[in-house]
């Protein structure tokens, strides 16, 4: 048996963890993942978080802000990877959270957990720079592929990352995805994943090369469709942390505060409660440095993050 | 604080040799390449990298790396940038036989190389500090396509300030804080009757605002006609907008880099205010040029390069850099 307790101390430091540590959390979780179904049935009172992208310091801040996975239950809405320096941290450490705690804290794929995606975004890189191979970034690959496509909570609130497919419009059509294997580049299961709110007429092509783009119309017809008052979702950053759109029907979460150390934006997460009233906890970015000026991020990081 | 400066252009040329690599540029169409220059494009660009290796291997390996590991969000950026940029000068050069071309801060930019070849009648000078015009010398005359499609000689004979003295094509060191050397430099190598280009690529944010302003000033009435092309990141004026500040704090603690004015000319108004002796001045920030510049049938081409996977992402960082354009 692991000791999750001390690995999730390590994690919550940033300390490195040994590669077989890492195998065998990545495959106690596929095992628990598997007996989950495309779309996890979660009970309130719970927390929704949108994308985390590798801000560890910014992951520790949400759970403090939000009561803490001892005491509160968690869906993250995915993008746990890419883009910031502890994308293998902050993902672990919700493995951890995961196994210590199965029934208080809720996955879902996010299209950024790919092999494909994390190739060029910088999860990859991460782990074949702090292991100096890539063996880590396949373990969590294969965790990817088991990873839940959505939730609903009290059947009234459906979670997924992206948005809506013009191919599947009821939630019993997305149970039978076969979801375990790498997000395909078109389909019903990478639209969930890509797709975004948009003040558009009917489904449009996404400018991000990915999923279509849907408005009201298809928005409420999904609410009625499935008998359900909300679909939240992630997947964009908001520069408010959160935004409800077409009179409440949608919303979307942003979880990742200063998103890429530069955006300036604060961040979200909202609380759904036994009457399925909405709170909205804002949160911004740690301080780059402790109090004693040492860096808590790493900004020495030659990344060319701006036109120079 | 020179050093540091001189350095942001390993920043361009990495960011432009992603944007190559992974095919966002060049853009046939928006840069009016032919078939057969659009292939020399990319070459020059990887001959100039490979040579770069001979002369200084910490930057090969810096600029190798960075161009590696480019975000989609960047390639986007620095598409816009080029294709921007080269936009407004070929529109000016189609309108205008006999033109000339005057690049200050040039770095590593090779868009002098296309525009000779297309345009018999131009005359280009770039100009830079001294130690960047020293190694783009160095590369221009090692590296045997680019050496050839200037008309080089290996040896270097020309005169200081110049590195490289065509009838054409000019390469010059100076330092373009200082006022005195710089007019003395354009009296020698440009004509104040000739229709003049102007441009300055993230250049002008490096600067003070003293220096900057008399340049500006200077140059403006140093030609009868021109058309001023700059690019530049402005820090943001909307009350709750902390780009701007969270820019200046990254590049001063990664690097210990200024930019004294980013937030003096925070909204794009404010940037172009600075030329407003002439009297026809257009401003635009990048999302904008996204938005209405760039042909559907291009961006469909940009999306099948690589999934972009963030757009919220792209607009903030886009609408804190413009594109000027002042005419006069
Ligand atoms: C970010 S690079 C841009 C290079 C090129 N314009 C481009 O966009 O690819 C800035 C360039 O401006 C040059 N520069 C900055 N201040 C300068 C000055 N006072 N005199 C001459 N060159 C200067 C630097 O040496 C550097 O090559």
């Amino acid at each position: 048996m692991m000791d999750l307790d001390k690995i999730i101390a390590s994690l919550r430091d940033g300390k490195h963890i040994p590669e077989e540590t890492v195998f065998r959390l990545c495959l106690n979780s596929q095992e628990l993942l598997m007996n989950e179904g495309n779309v996890t049935q979660v009970d309130t009172p719970v927390t929704i978080c949108g994308d985390i992208h590798g801000q560890l310091h910014d992951l520790l801040t949400l759970f403090e802000k939000s009561g803490g996975v001892e005491k509160t239950r968690y869906i993250f809405l995915g993008d746990f990877v890419d883009r910031g320096f502890y994308s293998l941290e902050s993902f672990l450490l919700l493995l951890c959270y995961k196994l210590r705690y199965p029934d208080r804290i809720t996955l879902i794929r996010g299209n950024h957990e790919t092999r494909q995606i994390t190739k060029v975004y910088g999860f990859y890189d991460e782990v074949v720079r702090k292991y100096g191979n890539s063996n880590v970034w396949r373990y969590c690959c294969e965790v990817f592929d088991y990873l839940s496509l959505g939730a609903i909570i009290n059947n009234s609130i459906f979670c997924v990352h992206g948005g809506l497919s013009p191919d599947m419009t009821t939630v019993d059509e997305i149970r039978t995805i076969d979801r375990k294997q790498e997000v395909p580049h078109e389909g019903a299961m990478c639209d969930l994943l890509w797709s975004d709110p948009e003040d558009v007429d009917t489904w449009s092509l996404s400018p991000r090369g990915a999923g279509f783009l849907f408005g009201k119309r298809e928005v409420d017809q999904f609410l009625e469709k499935n008998n359900v008052e909300l679909i939240a979702r992630a997947h964009q950053l908001v520069m408010e942390g959160y935004k409800e759109m077409f009179d409440g029907g949608l919303v979307t979460v942003w979880s990742a505060p200063n998103y890429c150390y530069r955006c300036g934006n604060v961040a979200a997460v909202l609380k759904i409660d036994d009457d399925l009233n909405r709170e909205y906890t804002i949160f911004e970015a740690v301080q780059a440095q402790n109090e004693v000026g040492n860096a808590i991020i790493p900004t020495k990081k030659s990344q060319m993050d701006y036109f120079l | 604080m020179e050093r540091i400066i001189q350095q942001t252009d390993y920043d361009a040329l990495s960011c432009k040799l992603a944007a190559i690599s992974v095919g966002y540029l060049p853009s046939s169409g928006l840069q009016r390449l032919s078939v057969d220059l659009s292939k020399k494009y990319t070459e020059w660009h990887r001959s100039y990298l490979i040579t770069l290796k001979k002369f200084s291997r910490r930057a090969f390996g810096k600029v190798d790396k960075a161009m590696r590991s480019s975000f989609p969000v960047m390639n986007y950026g620095t598409y816009l940038r080029t294709v921007g940029i080269d936009a407004a000068i070929l529109e000016f050069l189609v309108a205008n036989e006999k033109v000339q071309v005057v690049n200050l801060g040039c770095g590593s930019d090779l868009r002098m190389l296309p525009l000779l070849q297309m345009f018999p009648h131009l005359a280009y000078v770039d100009i830079d500090y001294n130690e960047s015009v020293e190694l783009k010398n160095s590369i221009l005359r090692e590296s045997e396509i680019l050496r050839t499609s200037l008309g080089l000689s290996k040896e270097d004979t020309a005169k200081s300030p110049f590195l490289i003295d065509q009838e054409r094509y000019k390469l010059a060191a100076c330092d373009l804080n200082d006022i005195t050397e710089t007019t003395r430099l354009l009296d020698v190598c440009t004509k104040r009757e000739i229709p003049t280009i102007v441009i300055s690529e993230c250049l002008l944010c490096y600067m003070h605002n003293n220096e900057s302003q008399l340049l500006i000033n200077t140059i403006m009435s140093k030609f009868s006609h021109g058309l001023w092309i700059s690019y530049d990141p402005i820090g943001g004026s909307q009350p709750n907008d902390r780009f701007g500040a969270i820019m200046q704090s990254n590049l001063k603690e990664s690097r210990n880099l200024e930019m004294p004015t980013l937030m003096t000319y925070n909204s794009k108004e404010k940037y172009a205010s600075r030329w407003s002796a002439a009297p026809n001045v257009i401003v635009n920030d990048m999302w904008e040029i996204f938005n209405a510049q760039i042909p559907e049938s291009e961006r469909k081409r940009l999306r099948s390069l690589q999934f972009l996977d963030e757009l919220e992402e792209l607009k903030v960082m886009q609408t804190h850099y413009i594109l000027m354009k002042a005419q006069w």
